[in-house]
């Protein structure tokens, strides 16, 4: 076996994540006269929003025929690499190089500046069963419709928390599906104190064609308490208050929010803090979405705000990247789009006390098979830190690398008056085949 | 659409061009993609690459199914139930 040798390339700009945020920054890189690449790991272009397949059009609003329109640029172009990812960061005499995975072989890219564009996750209040087959994210079932026409079953529960579980349902419905029902967490007050932050006609006509289509099976305050296998389905159990409710469907999609895909970040050494009204731990940047050392970030990974604030952001970090000043006015926008995201964040979040009553035979780390009973365990011992927690239990030590488990022991631990500590990230920002490194 | 074919565990199945391989799987009837550590059995969950539960061995090498587009003549081991 001989050792791969990298290949070295140089660029004035490298955009890592070609979702909306990226697009939006390489595009107008692009009308500065900019050199710059984008570096994608899925095998498509337009990330959460957009998620490029053949005749996946929709240009029913604003925001998505922008989207779109940046796409289809971005289709004729070729500084945009799919199927490819950014492992991390190394300073080698004092010069910053990034290394990117593609097709087998490895890139070190020497980039003058760098945007990060990473987006976000799916975040989770998890519960007996939700390892199951048939339990799946909200995204999920609209990555399944969006890029392979697929139904994740006939009939199904959507249930957690915001506007999503009723995007999700609906393109659910529009394909074919048959929603048995849509359980949001937080009560129909707290919902409905919502309202006056949809500022503008197109998110009020979006929410509005949600409910039309499925107000009637949208209940308010009822949470699920357990999944369990019945027959080729899932039995899935609810409860509000003393009031509970069963039903057998082929699947259950859940969602709690999102949480900012900050490893990245974190590996070129930027920092993060945690900010419960942008969803976690998120990249901290000034004004002009700098974090220093010439990288900037922007959309989903400085705060969860939709796809509109990702556009103005990608566009604010291109123009800060290459030194350019930011007009006041998109600057302005940006402040909207956050004021949106608070409220967004603050509205539909998980009442604190839930997190504290994860029973204990729920598993918190699916990779590692680790239990809530595990955590509590632990921290009763004194091992409060993320560091100890790990040796003792091996939370965050699978493969996902805490992608899915992290943000729920942070919000575990915040319940329990423990204060959110960052994780500490290591190199490759995620597991690659060993091949890769060594030709056979 | 153009069909492709991929072997599942030895038997063939059909798949359109483009699609990820995770849904190829689900609409054959494969519910079980594997098993966890402790044994118990996985599948799709998030859709998106970033819970690594949809872990699939294509053509010797381990890959997330759910990202993984479909390619004639794919060779796929899934862990059954
Ligand atoms: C499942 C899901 C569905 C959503 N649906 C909606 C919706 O309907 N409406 C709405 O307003 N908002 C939606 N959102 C919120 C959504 O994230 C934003 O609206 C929008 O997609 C954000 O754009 P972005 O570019 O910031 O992030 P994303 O769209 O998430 O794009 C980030 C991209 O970076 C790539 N990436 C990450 N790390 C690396 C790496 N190391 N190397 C290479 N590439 C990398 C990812 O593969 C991804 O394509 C959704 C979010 C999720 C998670
Ligand atoms: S289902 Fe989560 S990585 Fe594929």
């Amino acid at each position: 076996m001989k050792r791969i040798e990298p290949r070295h390339l140089q660029v004035q700009v490298l955009v890592v994540g070609g979702g909306i945020a990226g697009l939006s920054a390489a595009r107008t890189l692009a009308e500065e006269g900019s050199e710059f690449l984008v570096v994608e790991e899925y095998p498509f272009l337009g990330g959460q929003y957009l998620r490029n397949r053949e005749g996946y059009r929709p240009r029913d609003t604003r925001t998505r025929r922008r989207g779109f329109k940046l796409l289809d640029w971005a289709l004729e172009r070729d500084e945009f690499w799919t199927s490819s990812l950014v492992l991390g960061c190394y300073t080698e005499n004092g010069e910053r190089q990034v290394a990117v995975s593609r097709g087998g072989e490895v890139f070190l890219i020497r980039p003058g500046k760098m945007i990060i564009a990473t987006g976000a996750r799916e975040k989770f209040l998890p519960f007996p069963g939700w390892t199951l087959p048939g339990v799946v994210s909200v995204g999920a079932v609209q990555a399944l419709i969006k890029t392979s026409g697929t139904l994740p079953g006939r009939e199904g529960i959507f249930a957690g928390t915001g506007p999503f579980l009723l995007a999700s349902a609906h393109e659910f419905k529009k394909a074919g599906g048959r929603v048995a029902g849509i359980f949001e967490l937080n009560s129909r007050g707290r919902a409905m104190s919502f309202m006056p932050f949809l500022l503008d006609g197109e998110k009020l006509r979006e929410g509005m064609k949600y409910l039309l289509s499925l107000g009637n099976r949208l209940k308010f305050g009822w949470r699920v308490e357990r999944v369990e296998k019945k027959g080729d389905g899932l039995e899935v159990r609810l409860v509000k208050g003393r009031k509970r409710h069963r039903a057998v469907v082929d699947f259950l999609a859940i969602g709690h929010g999102f949480s900012p895909n900050t490893e990245l970040a974190q590996l070129c050494g930027c920092p993060v803090e945690y900010s419960a009204g942008l969803g976690g731990f998120v990249v901290k940047t000034g004004e002009d979405l700098g974090c220093g050392y010439g990288i900037y970030a922007c959309g989903e990974v400085t705060g969860i705000g939709g796809a509109r604030k990702s556009l103005i952001e990608g566009r604010i970090a291109a123009l800060s990247a290459l030194g350019k000043k930011v007009p006041s006015a998109l600057l302005k926008r940006r402040e909207r789009e956050l004021r949106f995201a608070r409220a967004l964040n603050t509205v539909f979040s998980v009442p604190s006390h839930l997190w504290k009553e994860i029973p204990d035979e729920t598993v918190i780390c699916r990779c590692e098979d680790v239990t809530m009973g595990d955590i509590k365990k632990a921290v009763k011992e004194g091992f409060y830190l993320l560091r100890e927690l790990k040796e003792t239990t091996r939370i965050t030590m699978g493969n996902c690398q805490g992608r899915t488990c992290f943000p729920i022991l942070t919000e575990y631990l915040r319940s329990s008056g423990i204060s959110p500590q960052p994780m500490s990230v290591r190199p490759p920002v995620k597991p690659v085949e060993m091949g890769i490194f060594v030709s056979r | 659409m153009e069909t492709v074919h991929i072997r599942v565990n030895g038997r063939e199945i059909e798949a359109r061009e483009g699609e990820m391989l995770a849904a190829a799987l689900l609409r054959a009837g494969f519910k079980v993609f594997r098993k966890s550590p402790g044994g118990s059995p996985r599948s799709l969950f998030c859709g998106m690459g970033t819970c690594f539960e949809c872990l699939i061995k294509v053509d010797g090498s381990w890959v997330r199914s759910c990202i993984t587009p479909v390619r004639e003549g794919m060779e796929v081991e899934v862990e059954e139930d």
